[in-house]
């Protein structure tokens, strides 16, 4: 009986493989009709599915270029760059297609550079044949016998710093059946930058060999700067629409974990393999020089969050961008908030007795006040605000330096206490975001205010427990429900 | 001070007697371990990288420039643009130089855009030839002095855009009163096709092509030693014939 | 002291170029490898330059006598365009990398040893600046590994009747056929 199990699951086996190795033969046997130029396309943008029935050359020009560009505000880095922007050009082609890759490495350059496809069976996936001076030309070609989504990227030595300078890509060789149906396909790429200032400093910044060594990048970013897609430049579906992702992973060094913040994915193709796709997948996780596909409906009105679900890298280091879904709710799929209540533990009466009363500490003056609101602060506000209020460029306003301050007291302690909605610009910068409204008691909001108008640049002065009462807004609990 | 004082006086040297070079900079003698380790032949183990001796040679203190390149190419007619062969010279040999003369302002700043025959053709009309590999590199390593910021003045000089217009010669000198050799341009060396010669082979023992792709670091004397990466994929990606925006040379002696 | 170098440069200069000079031939190109002017020596001791060549076409490696396994190839596979190539006229050159040891003498053993043809093989011999540069012009990299052989790339490189470069091999797997189909009757 064992005997028997262990044969069938040999004669599986053996199945498997025979197939596999058969559709890459009769790939490489596919006869080549025509000839076309590739569609290239920058990210965010995918070029369209491909609808030939038979396999045909494709002639791909990538012109590696080495350009000075922003990665973040006020962060200049020099990327290196296979077609100008960070990711490469997005390339697809059909399985059994013929690829004649030409490497252009423009004479402005000061580097030689080549190209290793993932998608290439050859010496090196390409490197081998591809290594080129500046002002110079390489040509190769290959067959592309399988089908998936690959990553490339330059394979100069130290490939680890031309990786670590943008250049890498992704290859789509679509399956010659196809991929079903997608109503907006997109191309994200994560990448890690290490720079010799530490996160934040401006200027040109060059890149830190020894922080990549050490694996401690200052930047991890989608699509090579951060805020590449958040507010105006946020990517954008229809409620009822199925999205796609080709999401890769330049590294050089980190394993993303990929998740999009509120969306579950309906089918993910792991690792860019086109057999089996994977359903209802939270974080999808991609390897540095590998890719994924994720397909998901658009089913309520959301602005969704794409992260490296690593959060630092989302929350300090820039892997986050935004989609947004416009169309009408589905209050079944998603309520929204339908209550909010005071929560009180079973017995908690009972416990009140046997222990000292909790009694909320008082503060006795503005220097009290001050410390006190830094836990407050701590707690609540520095996930989104950053420990040092300088926010999150197109995400969450600085209160650093923040004119917004400078509003009076009342309207600054009714945002708090009522929370903020809709455009917003702070500092000369536009904010389109959502801040809850804080339900906490009028010391630590008084406490918090004093310690922000204390620190950080900001003008000083202080908000009593007594100007909290006064001006709060009163959560209607009604209008939440509905 | 001292030591601007005398950059100054070096360069306003070079600008008096353009096509006179000042005496070379004397390197003395010494062990230098190269940065492909030498593999060893089938049936020894394999070693750790093994010194070689470099004999004392002189090496130009600078690059040579715009104007010492003029100056040769009035004694050699056929080493102007248009007149030299298309076998030692790229369509691109001193592309933006007009009517025999360099970009104007520029007769300071390192000669580039042309190729591994013309410069050696330069060298040799002084008596002199290009610097080995070996010898470019044991200067530039300077008997260990000051490599930390040799490495971040190249990481500098990577980052910085290009396109730039490429700076005078005139820079600080090392311990072997050697200038200019990180910052300002690439330096063809007279045995760079020393570096891939395994590229082209498959059935070859050669051992330093993997540097220049994924294979990589093993079999280099520092594998994070990444400004040296770059130098030698630099000169794996040569021709003799091409010439690049910002590849220069400048010449060797016996001593 | 100027007017020495001047001269010393002059001197190299007409030696680098002799075929600038005034010559019988009609001046090869400008992509011409005969435009190449050094001195060689073959496996009889004959001196001559590469335009002697011209007239016919020319296959042509380097490599080096004592070399273990590339260099038996690249013969082997020189050999078979040769049996491919009948009754064309067609000269095969081997250039030695390492001159200093590779001298005519040991280079006529070396034919004699692999069988090699005079009637159509010639070996040469030439400075070390004539082999750098002519390496240098066929694209072939070559490094001393240490041991007393060098690395170095094994291209095959087809001359035609003007030293025009009008195909290269640049890896072992040559098949006879790619030659013989520019080679004309």
């Amino acid at each position: 009986m064992a005997n028997k199990l262990l044969l069938a699951l040999m004669a599986s086996t053996m199945m498997t493989t025979v197939a596999l190795a058969a559709s890459r033969d009769e790939n490489r046997a596919e006869p080549v009709v025509g000839e076309e130029k590739a569609i290239l396309t920058d990210a965010p943008n995918v070029p369209p599915a491909i609808t030939r029935k038979n396999a045909t050359k494709v002639v791909v020009h990538l012109e590696v270029k080495e350009v000075e560009g922003r990665l973040a505000d006020g962060v200049q880095y020099t990327f290196w760059t296979f077609g100008g922007k960070v990711p490469g050009k997005f390339i697809r082609v059909r399985e059994g297609d013929l690829v004649e890759m030409h490497l252009d490495n423009h004479p402005d350059n000061k580097m030689p550079h080549n190209i290793d496809l993932h998608a290439v069976n050859g010496q090196g996936g390409g490197a081998g044949a591809s290594l080129t001076a500046p002002g110079h030309s390489s040509v190769f070609s290959f067959k592309a016998t399988n089908p998936g989504l690959y990553v490339y990227h330059c394979a100069t030595a130290p490939v680890a710093m031309h990786v670590a300078n943008g250049m890498y890509g992704l290859i789509l060789v679509e399956p010659k059946e196809g991929l079903p149906h997608a109503d907006k396909e997109y191309y994200v790429m994560q990448g890690d930058f290490y720079t010799k200032g530490a996160n934040g400093e401006q200027g040109l910044q060059p890149f830190s060999m020894e922080k990549a060594i050490a694996e401690k990048p200052d930047y991890v970013v989608f699509n090579g700067s951060v805020g590449s897609m958040v507010g105006d430049k946020a990517i954008t579906g229809n409620v009822g629409e199925n999205v796609r992702i080709y999401f890769g992973d330049g590294g050089p060094n980190l394993t993303s974990s990929f998740h999009v913040i509120g969306q579950i994915f309906d089918k993910v193709w792991a690792e860019g393999n086109m057999s089996t796709p994977v359903s209802n997948v939270q974080t999808t996780m991609v390897p540095a020089g590998g890719a994924a596909i994720a397909d998901f409906k658009l089913t309520v009105p959301a602005t969704l969050i794409l992260v490296d679900h690593s959060l630092t890298r989302a929350f300090n280091k820039g892997a986050l961008a935004m989609m947004k879904s416009v169309g009408p709710e589905d209050k079944l799929v998603y309520s929204g908030k339908t209550d909010d209540l005071v929560y009180q533990p079973e017995g908690a009466g009972v416990r009140v007795a046997d222990a000292p009363a909790a009694v909320a500490p008082v503060a006795k003056n503005k220097a009290e006040r001050i410390k006190m609101g830094e836990s407050v602060y701590a707690n609540n506000c520095a996930a989104c605000h950053q420990p040092t209020g300088v926010g999150v460029p197109d995400a969450f306003p600085p209160l650093a330096k923040s004119d917004y301050l400078k509003n009076d007291k009342a309207k600054i302690i009714k945002t708090v206490t009522g929370g903020l909605s809709g455009k917003l610009t702070v500092n000369g910068k536009a904010f389109d975001g959502v801040m809850p409204a804080w339900d906490l008691p009028d010391e630590d909001i008084a406490n918090v205010l004093t310690y922000v108008y204390n620190n950080w640049g900001n003008a000083g002065g202080e908000v009593t427990p007594a100007d909290v009462k006064a001006h709060r807004v009163a959560v209607d609990r009604k209008a939440a429900a509905e | 001070m001292a030591r601007r004082m005398a950059i100054m006086a070096a360069s306003s040297l070079l600008a008096l007697m353009p096509a006179c070079a000042e005496p070379m900079a004397p390197v003395p003698a010494g062990a230098y371990t190269p940065f492909f380790k030498f593999i060893p032949a089938k049936g020894q183990r394999a070693t750790e990288p093994r010194p070689v001796g470099i004999k004392a040679f002189r090496l130009d203190r600078f690059p040579v420039t715009n104007a010492q390149f003029a100056a040769f190419l009035e004694k050699a007619p056929d080493w102007r643009r248009g007149a030299a062969p298309r076998l030692f010279v790229d369509p691109n040999y001193l592309r933006r130089w007009r009517d025999g003369a360099p970009p104007k302002g520029e007769d300071n700043a390192p000669v580039t855009n042309v190729s591994w025959f013309a410069a050696q053709a330069f060298c040799e009309s002084l008596g002199a030839r290009l610097p080995t590999t070996d010898e470019w590199e044991y200067a530039l390593a300077d008997a260990g002095r000051g490599q930390a910021q040799v490495t971040r003045a190249s990481l500098d000089w990577f980052a910085k855009p290009n396109g730039a217009r490429i700076g005078d010669v005139g820079g600080a000198p090392n311990g072997y009163g050697v200038s200019d050799m990180i910052g300002l341009v690439w330096e063809w060396t007279q045995d760079f096709s020393a570096t891939g010669s395994g590229t082209e082979q498959r059935n070859t023992s050669s051992k330093d092509d993997a540097a220049f792709c994924g294979g990589g670091a093993a079999g280099v004397r520092d594998p994070a030693d990444y400004p040296a990466f770059m130098r030698y994929a630099l000169r794996a990606s040569l021709k003799a014939s091409y010439v690049q925006d910002n590849l220069g040379f400048r010449c060797a002696g016996d001593e | 002291m100027w007017r020495a170098l001047l001269l010393a440069w002059a001197i190299s200069y007409a030696l680098s170029f002799p075929v600038m000079a005034n010559d019988a031939i009609a001046p090869p190109s400008g992509t011409s490898v005969y435009t190449l002017g050094a001195r060689w020596t073959d496996q009889d001791g004959h001196a001559l330059r590469l335009r002697d060549f011209s007239g016919r076409k020319v296959l042509v490696a380097m490599g080096y006598t004592s070399c273990p396994d590339i260099c038996p190839l690249i013969l082997a596979n020189m050999a078979a365009i040769e049996k491919a190539a009948q009754g064309r006229s067609l000269r095969f050159v081997f250039v030695t990398l390492d001159p200093k040891v590779d001298t005519p003498e040991k280079l006529k053993a070396y034919a004699d040893a692999h069988g090699l043809d005079p009637a159509s093989w010639t070996l040469l011999n030439g400075d070390d600046k004539a082999v750098r540069d002519l390496a240098a012009v066929l694209g072939v990299r070559y490094k001393a590994n240490g041991e007393g052989g060098f690395d170095h790339s094994a291209i095959l490189t087809l001359l035609d009747e003007g030293g025009e470069m009008v195909m290269q091999k640049p890896d072992m797997q040559v098949d006879p056929k790619d030659f013989v189909a520019h080679m004309p009757r």
